[in-house]
Protein backbone atom coordinates (compact mmCIF):
# COMPACT_ATOMS: atom_id res chain seq x y z
CA UNK A 1 0.00 0.00 0.00
CA UNK A 2 2.80 2.40 -0.93
CA UNK A 3 1.58 6.00 -1.36
CA UNK A 4 1.53 7.02 -4.97
CA UNK A 5 2.41 10.49 -6.18
CA UNK A 6 -0.29 12.77 -7.51
CA UNK A 7 0.78 12.09 -11.09
CA UNK A 8 0.65 8.30 -10.57
CA UNK A 9 -2.83 8.53 -9.01
CA UNK A 10 -4.03 10.75 -11.85
CA UNK A 11 -2.89 8.26 -14.43
CA UNK A 12 -4.41 5.31 -12.56
CA UNK A 13 -7.76 7.08 -12.23
CA UNK A 14 -7.78 8.05 -15.90
CA UNK A 15 -6.87 4.63 -17.27
CA UNK A 16 -9.16 2.81 -14.87
CA UNK A 17 -6.49 0.80 -13.02
CA UNK A 18 -7.51 2.72 -9.88
CA UNK A 19 -10.98 3.68 -8.65
CA UNK A 20 -11.88 6.75 -6.59
CA UNK A 21 -13.38 4.52 -3.88
CA UNK A 22 -10.24 2.41 -3.80
CA UNK A 23 -7.98 5.46 -3.53
CA UNK A 24 -10.02 6.89 -0.66
CA UNK A 25 -10.19 3.55 1.19
CA UNK A 26 -6.41 3.18 0.90
CA UNK A 27 -5.91 6.73 2.10
CA UNK A 28 -8.06 6.19 5.17
CA UNK A 29 -6.28 2.92 5.95
CA UNK A 30 -2.84 4.48 5.71
CA UNK A 31 -3.92 7.36 7.95
CA UNK A 32 -5.44 4.98 10.50
CA UNK A 33 -2.22 2.99 10.48
CA UNK A 34 0.26 5.85 10.79
CA UNK A 35 -1.42 8.87 12.31
CA UNK A 36 -1.62 7.45 15.81
CA UNK A 37 2.13 7.79 16.25
CA UNK A 38 2.77 10.88 14.09
CA UNK A 39 -0.35 12.93 14.94
CA UNK A 40 -0.41 14.93 11.72
CA UNK A 41 -4.19 15.26 11.71
CA UNK A 42 -6.63 16.90 14.09
CA UNK A 43 -9.52 15.02 12.51
CA UNK A 44 -11.08 13.77 9.30
CA UNK A 45 -13.75 15.74 7.46
CA UNK A 46 -17.32 14.49 7.72
CA UNK A 47 -18.34 11.41 5.75
CA UNK A 48 -20.96 13.58 4.05
CA UNK A 49 -18.32 15.93 2.62
CA UNK A 50 -16.03 13.10 1.54
CA UNK A 51 -18.93 11.21 -0.05
CA UNK A 52 -20.14 14.31 -1.89
CA UNK A 53 -16.68 14.86 -3.39
CA UNK A 54 -16.29 11.17 -4.26
CA UNK A 55 -19.57 11.27 -6.22
CA UNK A 56 -18.52 14.44 -8.01
CA UNK A 57 -15.11 12.96 -8.88
CA UNK A 58 -16.66 9.80 -10.32
CA UNK A 59 -19.07 11.87 -12.39
CA UNK A 60 -16.24 14.08 -13.71
CA UNK A 61 -14.16 11.02 -14.64
CA UNK A 62 -17.08 9.44 -16.49
CA UNK A 63 -18.06 12.65 -18.26
CA UNK A 64 -14.50 13.44 -19.27
CA UNK A 65 -14.45 16.72 -17.32
CA UNK A 66 -11.80 15.54 -14.85
CA UNK A 67 -9.10 18.00 -13.77
CA UNK A 68 -5.63 16.97 -12.60
CA UNK A 69 -7.00 16.90 -9.02
CA UNK A 70 -10.18 14.90 -9.64
CA UNK A 71 -10.36 12.00 -7.19
CA UNK A 72 -7.12 13.05 -5.47
CA UNK A 73 -7.13 13.04 -1.64
CA UNK A 74 -5.85 16.22 0.00
CA UNK A 75 -5.31 17.39 3.59
CA UNK A 76 -5.93 21.01 4.63
CA UNK A 77 -4.17 23.02 7.34
CA UNK A 78 -6.67 23.74 10.08
CA UNK A 79 -6.57 27.53 9.62
CA UNK A 80 -8.30 27.27 6.22
CA UNK A 81 -12.07 27.02 6.50
CA UNK A 82 -14.39 24.45 4.93
CA UNK A 83 -18.16 24.99 5.05
CA UNK A 84 -19.91 22.94 7.72
CA UNK A 85 -16.61 21.57 9.09
CA UNK A 86 -14.54 22.35 12.14
CA UNK A 87 -11.58 24.72 11.79
CA UNK A 88 -9.66 25.30 15.01
CA UNK A 89 -6.27 26.77 14.02
CA UNK A 90 -5.09 24.29 16.69
CA UNK A 91 -6.39 26.69 19.35
CA UNK A 92 -8.64 26.11 22.34
CA UNK A 93 -10.43 29.35 21.49
CA UNK A 94 -11.83 27.75 18.29
CA UNK A 95 -12.23 24.21 19.62
CA UNK A 96 -15.90 24.00 18.61
CA UNK A 97 -15.87 26.43 15.68
CA UNK A 98 -17.69 25.27 12.55
CA UNK A 99 -17.23 27.41 9.44
CA UNK A 100 -20.30 28.82 7.70
CA UNK A 101 -18.40 29.20 4.40
CA UNK A 102 -15.68 27.82 2.15
CA UNK A 103 -12.32 29.52 1.69
CA UNK A 104 -11.70 30.40 -1.97
CA UNK A 105 -8.98 27.73 -2.24
CA UNK A 106 -11.45 25.17 -0.88
CA UNK A 107 -14.07 26.22 -3.38
CA UNK A 108 -11.52 25.75 -6.17
CA UNK A 109 -10.42 22.34 -4.87
CA UNK A 110 -14.02 21.19 -4.56
CA UNK A 111 -14.83 22.32 -8.09
CA UNK A 112 -11.73 20.51 -9.35
CA UNK A 113 -13.09 17.28 -7.86
CA UNK A 114 -10.41 16.89 -5.17
CA UNK A 115 -11.35 14.81 -2.11
CA UNK A 116 -10.84 16.77 1.11
CA UNK A 117 -9.78 14.20 3.70
CA UNK A 118 -8.82 15.83 6.94
CA UNK A 119 -7.59 18.78 9.00
CA UNK A 120 -3.87 19.13 9.60
CA UNK A 121 -2.26 19.97 12.94
CA UNK A 122 -0.25 23.19 13.20
CA UNK A 123 1.17 25.67 15.67
CA UNK A 124 -1.68 27.59 17.25
CA UNK A 125 -2.81 30.27 14.76
CA UNK A 126 0.31 29.40 12.71
CA UNK A 127 2.60 30.96 15.31
CA UNK A 128 5.65 28.76 15.68
CA UNK A 129 8.08 26.55 13.83
CA UNK A 130 7.56 23.09 15.32
CA UNK A 131 3.82 22.45 15.97
CA UNK A 132 4.75 22.35 19.66
CA UNK A 133 2.44 25.35 20.10
CA UNK A 134 -0.62 23.33 19.02
CA UNK A 135 -3.22 23.12 21.79
CA UNK A 136 -3.77 19.52 20.68
CA UNK A 137 -0.27 18.05 20.90
CA UNK A 138 2.86 18.03 18.75
CA UNK A 139 3.14 16.44 15.28
CA UNK A 140 6.14 14.10 15.27
CA UNK A 141 8.57 13.81 12.40
CA UNK A 142 7.82 10.65 10.37
CA UNK A 143 11.59 10.20 9.81
CA UNK A 144 12.36 10.27 13.54
CA UNK A 145 9.53 10.34 16.07
CA UNK A 146 11.70 12.07 18.70
CA UNK A 147 12.01 15.11 16.43
CA UNK A 148 9.58 17.85 15.43
CA UNK A 149 7.96 17.89 12.00
CA UNK A 150 8.62 21.62 11.73
CA UNK A 151 5.98 24.28 11.58
CA UNK A 152 3.77 25.93 11.59
CA UNK A 153 2.30 23.67 8.85
CA UNK A 154 3.85 20.56 10.46
CA UNK A 155 0.78 18.36 10.10
CA UNK A 156 0.39 19.17 6.40
CA UNK A 157 4.04 18.20 5.80
CA UNK A 158 4.07 15.07 7.97
CA UNK A 159 0.93 13.53 6.45
CA UNK A 160 2.46 13.74 2.96
CA UNK A 161 5.83 12.51 4.26
CA UNK A 162 4.38 9.37 5.84
CA UNK A 163 2.33 8.67 2.74
CA UNK A 164 -1.14 9.48 4.07
CA UNK A 165 -2.03 11.68 1.11
CA UNK A 166 -0.07 12.81 -1.95
CA UNK A 167 -0.73 16.55 -1.47
CA UNK A 168 -1.78 19.05 1.20
CA UNK A 169 -2.25 22.76 1.76
CA UNK A 170 -0.44 24.89 4.32
CA UNK A 171 0.14 28.57 4.92
CA UNK A 172 3.47 30.39 5.05
CA UNK A 173 3.96 33.67 6.92
CA UNK A 174 7.69 33.36 7.65
CA UNK A 175 8.60 29.87 6.45
CA UNK A 176 5.68 27.79 7.69
CA UNK A 177 5.43 25.76 4.47
CA UNK A 178 9.10 25.59 3.45
CA UNK A 179 10.63 24.70 6.83
CA UNK A 180 8.34 21.72 7.60
CA UNK A 181 8.73 20.55 3.98
CA UNK A 182 12.48 20.60 4.56
CA UNK A 183 12.25 18.81 7.94
CA UNK A 184 9.98 16.12 6.45
CA UNK A 185 11.83 15.60 3.16
CA UNK A 186 9.16 16.80 0.72
CA UNK A 187 8.50 19.75 -1.61
CA UNK A 188 6.76 22.90 -0.28
CA UNK A 189 5.89 26.07 -2.21
CA UNK A 190 5.33 29.57 -0.83
CA UNK A 191 3.75 31.40 -3.77
CA UNK A 192 4.09 35.12 -4.53
CA UNK A 193 2.23 37.31 -2.04
CA UNK A 194 -1.20 37.79 -3.59
CA UNK A 195 -0.96 34.88 -6.06
CA UNK A 196 -3.38 32.66 -4.12
CA UNK A 197 -6.54 34.05 -2.49
CA UNK A 198 -6.50 34.15 1.30
CA UNK A 199 -10.26 34.52 1.67
CA UNK A 200 -11.05 31.94 4.35
CA UNK A 201 -7.51 31.72 5.73
CA UNK A 202 -7.39 32.80 9.37
CA UNK A 203 -5.19 35.89 9.33
CA UNK A 204 -1.91 36.08 11.23
CA UNK A 205 0.45 38.55 9.52
CA UNK A 206 -1.71 40.00 6.78
CA UNK A 207 1.13 41.59 4.80
CA UNK A 208 3.01 38.26 4.82
CA UNK A 209 0.54 35.32 4.84
CA UNK A 210 0.21 33.13 1.76
CA UNK A 211 -1.42 29.72 1.15
CA UNK A 212 0.63 27.10 -0.69
CA UNK A 213 0.90 23.37 -1.47
CA UNK A 214 3.01 20.43 -0.30
CA UNK A 215 3.76 17.36 -2.42
CA UNK A 216 6.31 14.65 -3.07
CA UNK A 217 7.51 16.19 -6.34
CA UNK A 218 7.84 19.63 -7.96
CA UNK A 219 5.36 18.67 -10.63
CA UNK A 220 2.72 17.69 -8.02
CA UNK A 221 3.13 21.01 -6.23
CA UNK A 222 2.90 22.87 -9.55
CA UNK A 223 -0.36 21.07 -10.38
CA UNK A 224 -1.97 22.17 -7.10
CA UNK A 225 -0.66 25.73 -7.46
CA UNK A 226 -2.15 26.02 -10.96
CA UNK A 227 -5.57 25.12 -9.58
CA UNK A 228 -5.60 27.32 -6.45
CA UNK A 229 -4.02 30.49 -7.89
CA UNK A 230 -5.92 33.38 -9.45
CA UNK A 231 -7.47 36.74 -8.69
CA UNK A 232 -10.27 36.81 -6.15
CA UNK A 233 -12.43 39.87 -5.53
CA UNK A 234 -13.03 38.60 -1.99
CA UNK A 235 -9.36 39.11 -1.06
CA UNK A 236 -8.31 42.73 -1.50
CA UNK A 237 -4.62 41.73 -1.52
CA UNK A 238 -5.16 39.27 -4.36
CA UNK A 239 -3.20 40.26 -7.47
CA UNK A 240 -5.36 41.37 -10.36
CA UNK A 241 -4.82 39.73 -13.75
CA UNK A 242 -2.82 42.62 -15.18
CA UNK A 243 -0.36 42.28 -12.29
CA UNK A 244 0.12 38.61 -13.10
CA UNK A 245 1.31 39.22 -16.63
CA UNK A 246 5.01 38.74 -17.04
CA UNK A 247 7.72 38.68 -19.64
CA UNK A 248 8.95 35.13 -19.92
CA UNK A 249 12.45 35.57 -21.23
CA UNK A 250 14.54 32.42 -21.45
CA UNK A 251 16.44 31.68 -18.23
CA UNK A 252 19.95 33.07 -17.90
CA UNK A 253 20.76 29.87 -15.97
CA UNK A 254 22.31 32.05 -13.28
CA UNK A 255 21.75 31.44 -9.59
CA UNK A 256 22.79 33.91 -6.90
CA UNK A 257 24.07 32.68 -3.54
CA UNK A 258 24.51 35.11 -0.62
CA UNK A 259 27.51 33.16 0.73
CA UNK A 260 28.47 35.53 3.53
CA UNK A 261 24.90 35.42 4.88
CA UNK A 262 24.81 31.62 4.71
CA UNK A 263 28.24 30.88 6.20
CA UNK A 264 27.23 32.23 9.57
CA UNK A 265 27.52 31.32 13.19
CA UNK A 266 24.74 28.95 14.16
CA UNK A 267 24.41 27.11 10.85
CA UNK A 268 24.67 23.35 11.28
CA UNK A 269 27.80 21.85 9.66
CA UNK A 270 25.88 19.14 7.85
CA UNK A 271 23.37 21.70 6.54
CA UNK A 272 26.16 23.89 5.17
CA UNK A 273 28.01 20.93 3.70
CA UNK A 274 24.84 19.64 2.05
CA UNK A 275 24.08 23.09 0.65
CA UNK A 276 27.56 23.39 -0.86
CA UNK A 277 27.16 19.98 -2.49
CA UNK A 278 23.78 20.99 -3.92
CA UNK A 279 25.30 24.13 -5.39
CA UNK A 280 28.10 22.10 -6.97
CA UNK A 281 25.55 19.73 -8.45
CA UNK A 282 23.60 22.62 -9.98
CA UNK A 283 26.84 24.03 -11.36
CA UNK A 284 27.54 20.66 -12.98
CA UNK A 285 24.10 20.93 -14.66
CA UNK A 286 25.24 24.07 -16.43
CA UNK A 287 24.01 26.67 -13.96
CA UNK A 288 26.31 29.61 -13.37
CA UNK A 289 26.65 30.30 -9.64
CA UNK A 290 27.34 33.89 -8.60
CA UNK A 291 28.15 35.22 -5.16
CA UNK A 292 25.70 37.98 -4.24
CA UNK A 293 25.33 40.40 -1.36
CA UNK A 294 21.97 41.71 -0.29
CA UNK A 295 22.24 44.76 1.96
CA UNK A 296 20.35 44.53 5.26
CA UNK A 297 19.61 40.82 4.81
CA UNK A 298 21.04 40.32 8.33
CA UNK A 299 18.26 42.53 9.67
CA UNK A 300 15.45 40.64 7.93
CA UNK A 301 14.67 38.48 10.95
CA UNK A 302 14.14 41.50 13.18
CA UNK A 303 12.10 43.29 10.54
CA UNK A 304 9.95 40.21 10.16
CA UNK A 305 9.23 39.78 13.84
CA UNK A 306 8.39 43.45 14.43
CA UNK A 307 5.96 43.43 11.50
CA UNK A 308 4.42 40.08 12.39
CA UNK A 309 3.94 41.02 16.07
CA UNK A 310 2.21 44.25 15.05
CA UNK A 311 -0.11 42.50 12.60
CA UNK A 312 -0.86 39.69 15.05
CA UNK A 313 -1.93 42.06 17.79
CA UNK A 314 -4.40 43.64 15.36
CA UNK A 315 -5.67 40.41 13.81
CA UNK A 316 -6.11 38.58 17.10
CA UNK A 317 -8.35 41.30 18.54
CA UNK A 318 -11.32 39.56 16.91
CA UNK A 319 -11.10 36.63 19.34
CA UNK A 320 -13.10 38.15 22.14
CA UNK A 321 -15.67 35.47 22.95
CA UNK A 322 -18.59 37.59 21.78
CA UNK A 323 -19.58 36.44 18.28
CA UNK A 324 -17.92 33.06 17.91
CA UNK A 325 -15.43 30.73 19.53
CA UNK A 326 -14.79 30.05 23.20
CA UNK A 327 -16.57 32.39 25.58
CA UNK A 328 -15.81 32.47 29.28
CA UNK A 329 -18.35 34.84 30.78
CA UNK A 330 -17.67 37.12 33.73
CA UNK A 331 -19.65 39.86 35.45
CA UNK A 332 -19.17 42.28 32.56
CA UNK A 333 -18.05 42.19 28.93
CA UNK A 334 -14.54 43.51 29.58
CA UNK A 335 -13.78 40.98 32.29
CA UNK A 336 -15.14 38.31 29.97
CA UNK A 337 -12.60 39.35 27.29
CA UNK A 338 -9.77 38.80 29.75
CA UNK A 339 -11.02 35.40 30.84
CA UNK A 340 -11.77 34.20 27.30
CA UNK A 341 -8.43 35.30 25.84
CA UNK A 342 -6.43 34.05 28.79
CA UNK A 343 -8.04 30.62 28.83
CA UNK A 344 -8.43 30.27 25.09
CA UNK A 345 -5.02 31.39 23.79
CA UNK A 346 -1.68 29.64 24.35
CA UNK A 347 1.60 31.13 25.60
CA UNK A 348 3.15 31.96 22.22
CA UNK A 349 -0.02 33.62 20.91
CA UNK A 350 -0.38 35.72 24.04
CA UNK A 351 3.32 36.63 23.98
CA UNK A 352 3.09 37.81 20.36
CA UNK A 353 -0.07 39.83 21.02
CA UNK A 354 1.72 41.59 23.90
CA UNK A 355 4.84 42.22 21.80
CA UNK A 356 2.69 43.61 18.99
CA UNK A 357 0.83 45.86 21.40
CA UNK A 358 4.24 47.12 22.55
CA UNK A 359 5.76 47.84 19.12
CA UNK A 360 2.60 49.66 18.06
CA UNK A 361 2.30 51.76 21.23
CA UNK A 362 2.74 55.47 20.63
CA UNK A 363 6.14 55.80 22.31
CA UNK A 364 7.74 53.01 20.29
CA UNK A 365 5.87 53.05 16.99
CA UNK A 366 8.62 54.89 15.07
CA UNK A 367 11.49 52.97 16.68
CA UNK A 368 10.05 49.57 15.86
CA UNK A 369 7.18 49.44 13.39
CA UNK A 370 8.11 52.33 11.13
CA UNK A 371 11.77 51.43 11.24
CA UNK A 372 10.90 47.87 10.27
CA UNK A 373 8.89 49.15 7.32
CA UNK A 374 11.82 51.29 6.21
CA UNK A 375 14.19 48.32 6.21
CA UNK A 376 11.49 46.26 4.50
CA UNK A 377 11.40 48.77 1.65
CA UNK A 378 15.18 48.67 1.40
CA UNK A 379 15.17 44.88 1.22
CA UNK A 380 12.56 45.05 -1.50
CA UNK A 381 14.82 47.29 -3.58
CA UNK A 382 17.80 45.04 -2.91
CA UNK A 383 15.98 41.92 -4.10
CA UNK A 384 14.82 43.72 -7.25
CA UNK A 385 18.40 44.79 -7.93
CA UNK A 386 19.73 41.23 -7.49
CA UNK A 387 17.00 39.74 -9.70
CA UNK A 388 18.20 42.06 -12.45
CA UNK A 389 21.10 39.70 -13.06
CA UNK A 390 20.13 36.25 -11.68
CA UNK A 391 17.15 33.95 -12.31
CA UNK A 392 16.92 32.79 -8.72
CA UNK A 393 18.56 32.99 -5.32
CA UNK A 394 19.53 29.81 -3.45
CA UNK A 395 19.61 29.37 0.33
CA UNK A 396 19.32 26.46 2.73
CA UNK A 397 15.68 26.28 3.90
CA UNK A 398 16.65 26.02 7.57
CA UNK A 399 20.00 26.48 9.34
CA UNK A 400 19.37 23.23 11.24
CA UNK A 401 17.75 19.85 10.52
CA UNK A 402 14.62 18.83 12.48
CA UNK A 403 15.38 19.40 16.17
CA UNK A 404 14.32 17.26 19.12
CA UNK A 405 10.86 17.77 20.58
CA UNK A 406 11.28 20.09 23.59
CA UNK A 407 14.73 21.32 22.54
CA UNK A 408 13.67 24.88 21.72
CA UNK A 409 10.16 25.14 23.11
CA UNK A 410 11.24 26.93 26.29
CA UNK A 411 13.25 29.58 24.51
CA UNK A 412 11.13 31.51 21.97
CA UNK A 413 14.07 33.59 20.69
CA UNK A 414 16.08 30.48 19.76
CA UNK A 415 13.00 29.21 17.89
CA UNK A 416 12.77 32.54 16.01
CA UNK A 417 16.45 32.40 15.01
CA UNK A 418 15.79 29.17 13.09
CA UNK A 419 13.66 31.24 10.65
CA UNK A 420 16.66 33.24 9.41
CA UNK A 421 16.64 31.88 5.83
CA UNK A 422 12.89 31.85 5.23
CA UNK A 423 11.56 35.16 6.60
CA UNK A 424 13.32 37.51 4.11
CA UNK A 425 11.21 35.97 1.34
CA UNK A 426 7.89 36.85 3.03
CA UNK A 427 9.10 40.37 3.77
CA UNK A 428 9.71 40.94 0.07
CA UNK A 429 6.68 38.90 -1.05
CA UNK A 430 8.52 36.83 -3.66
CA UNK A 431 7.88 33.09 -4.25
CA UNK A 432 10.16 30.35 -2.89
CA UNK A 433 10.24 26.58 -2.89
CA UNK A 434 11.89 24.06 -0.57
CA UNK A 435 13.28 20.95 -2.30
CA UNK A 436 14.54 17.76 -0.62
CA UNK A 437 18.35 17.62 -0.83
CA UNK A 438 19.33 14.42 0.93
CA UNK A 439 19.71 13.53 4.58
CA UNK A 440 21.99 13.99 7.57
CA UNK A 441 24.11 11.10 8.85
CA UNK A 442 21.30 10.42 11.32
CA UNK A 443 18.77 10.13 8.53
CA UNK A 444 17.03 13.49 8.95
CA UNK A 445 15.94 15.18 5.70
CA UNK A 446 17.50 18.45 4.54
CA UNK A 447 16.04 21.11 2.29
CA UNK A 448 17.32 23.41 -0.46
CA UNK A 449 15.49 26.69 -1.01
CA UNK A 450 15.11 28.54 -4.30
CA UNK A 451 13.72 32.08 -4.49
CA UNK A 452 12.43 33.74 -7.68
CA UNK A 453 11.12 37.21 -8.60
CA UNK A 454 7.45 38.12 -8.09
CA UNK A 455 5.07 35.89 -10.11
CA UNK A 456 7.94 33.74 -11.39
CA UNK A 457 6.91 30.45 -9.83
CA UNK A 458 7.67 29.01 -13.27
CA UNK A 459 11.37 29.66 -12.62
CA UNK A 460 11.15 27.67 -9.37
CA UNK A 461 9.44 24.78 -11.16
CA UNK A 462 11.94 24.71 -14.03
CA UNK A 463 15.06 24.78 -11.85
CA UNK A 464 13.33 22.60 -9.23
CA UNK A 465 12.70 19.84 -11.78
CA UNK A 466 16.37 19.95 -12.80
CA UNK A 467 17.35 19.83 -9.13
CA UNK A 468 15.13 16.81 -8.45
CA UNK A 469 17.12 14.71 -10.89
CA UNK A 470 20.27 15.36 -8.82
CA UNK A 471 19.03 13.60 -5.65
CA UNK B 1 14.62 51.16 26.53
CA UNK B 2 14.45 48.48 29.18
CA UNK B 3 11.16 46.62 29.12
CA UNK B 4 9.87 46.46 32.69
CA UNK B 5 7.34 44.56 34.73
CA UNK B 6 5.13 47.68 34.70
CA UNK B 7 5.26 47.71 30.90
CA UNK B 8 4.11 44.10 30.90
CA UNK B 9 1.21 44.91 33.21
CA UNK B 10 0.16 47.88 31.10
CA UNK B 11 0.30 45.86 27.91
CA UNK B 12 -1.74 43.02 29.35
CA UNK B 13 -4.43 45.51 30.33
CA UNK B 14 -4.41 46.99 26.82
CA UNK B 15 -4.44 43.61 25.08
CA UNK B 16 -7.10 42.15 27.41
CA UNK B 17 -4.85 39.29 28.43
CA UNK B 18 -4.11 38.22 31.99
CA UNK B 19 -0.53 37.27 32.84
CA UNK B 20 -0.53 35.40 36.12
CA UNK B 21 2.05 36.00 38.83
CA UNK B 22 3.50 32.53 38.14
CA UNK B 23 4.18 33.15 34.47
CA UNK B 24 5.09 36.85 34.58
CA UNK B 25 8.80 36.37 35.31
CA UNK B 26 9.40 34.05 32.35
CA UNK B 27 7.18 36.15 30.08
CA UNK B 28 9.12 39.28 31.08
CA UNK B 29 12.46 37.57 30.50
CA UNK B 30 11.45 36.20 27.07
CA UNK B 31 9.98 39.51 25.93
CA UNK B 32 13.07 41.43 27.05
CA UNK B 33 15.32 39.06 25.10
CA UNK B 34 13.14 39.32 21.98
CA UNK B 35 12.83 43.11 22.12
CA UNK B 36 16.55 43.48 22.66
CA UNK B 37 17.22 41.33 19.60
CA UNK B 38 14.81 43.13 17.25
CA UNK B 39 16.09 46.53 18.39
CA UNK B 40 19.03 45.94 16.02
CA UNK B 41 16.89 47.44 13.26
CA UNK B 42 17.69 50.80 14.81
CA UNK B 43 21.26 50.40 13.56
CA UNK B 44 19.99 50.91 10.01
CA UNK B 45 20.17 54.57 9.10
CA UNK B 46 17.57 56.23 6.93
CA UNK B 47 14.54 58.40 7.40
CA UNK B 48 11.26 56.69 8.13
CA UNK B 49 9.58 59.41 6.09
CA UNK B 50 10.74 57.61 2.94
CA UNK B 51 8.65 54.51 3.70
CA UNK B 52 6.35 53.97 0.78
CA UNK B 53 5.50 50.29 0.59
CA UNK B 54 3.62 48.89 -2.36
CA UNK B 55 0.09 49.89 -1.55
CA UNK B 56 -2.76 50.53 -3.91
CA UNK B 57 -6.49 50.56 -3.47
CA UNK B 58 -8.42 47.47 -4.34
CA UNK B 59 -12.15 47.91 -4.27
CA UNK B 60 -14.92 45.86 -5.74
CA UNK B 61 -18.46 46.80 -6.63
CA UNK B 62 -20.79 46.74 -3.69
CA UNK B 63 -23.52 44.32 -4.62
CA UNK B 64 -25.68 41.84 -2.75
CA UNK B 65 -24.57 38.25 -3.32
CA UNK B 66 -26.82 36.49 -0.83
CA UNK B 67 -30.46 36.81 0.05
CA UNK B 68 -30.87 38.85 3.24
CA UNK B 69 -30.88 36.57 6.25
CA UNK B 70 -29.72 33.49 4.39
CA UNK B 71 -26.54 33.28 6.48
CA UNK B 72 -27.93 34.61 9.75
CA UNK B 73 -28.73 31.19 11.15
CA UNK B 74 -25.29 29.69 10.63
CA UNK B 75 -23.54 32.84 11.87
CA UNK B 76 -25.72 33.12 14.96
CA UNK B 77 -25.23 29.45 15.72
CA UNK B 78 -21.54 30.23 16.35
CA UNK B 79 -22.33 32.90 18.93
CA UNK B 80 -22.10 31.89 22.59
CA UNK B 81 -25.50 33.38 23.41
CA UNK B 82 -28.32 34.79 21.28
CA UNK B 83 -31.81 36.18 21.72
CA UNK B 84 -34.37 36.97 19.01
CA UNK B 85 -31.77 36.93 16.26
CA UNK B 86 -29.28 39.09 18.16
CA UNK B 87 -25.95 38.20 19.77
CA UNK B 88 -26.41 38.54 23.51
CA UNK B 89 -23.58 39.93 25.64
CA UNK B 90 -23.09 40.65 29.34
CA UNK B 91 -23.87 44.12 30.63
CA UNK B 92 -21.47 46.78 29.32
CA UNK B 93 -22.43 49.82 31.41
CA UNK B 94 -23.78 49.84 34.91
Amino acid sequence: MEQKTLSQLQEGLRNGSLSVDGVIDDTKKRIAEKDGEVHALLGLYSDALIEEQVLLAKKMLVEGTATPLTGIPIVIKDNIVVKGEKATSASKILEEYVSPYDATVIKKLKEAGAILIGRANMDEFAMGGSTENSAYGVTKNPHNLACVSGGSSGGSAAVVAYGGVPISLGSDTGGSIRQPASFCGIVGLKPTYGAVSRYGLMAMGSSLDQIGPFGATVSDVETVFDIIKGHDALDSTSLTDNKRERVTEPLKKKIGVPWSFIRREGIDKEVLNNFEISIEKLASQGYEIVDITVDHLEKALSVYYVVVFAEISSNMARYDGVRFGLSVPDENVIKGYFKTRTEGLGDEVRRRILLGTYVLSSGYYDAYYNKANLVRDMLHEEFNRVFGHVDAIALPTSPVPAFAIGEKSHDPLSMYLADIFTVPINIVGVPAISLPSGKTENGLPLGFQLVAPHMREDVLFTIGKDFETLY
Amino acid sequence: MQFTKEDLQNLSALARITITENESEKMLHDMQAILQYVSEINQVSGSISRVKGVHYNSVRDDYVTKETGSLSGSLLSEAPDTEDGYVKVAQVLK
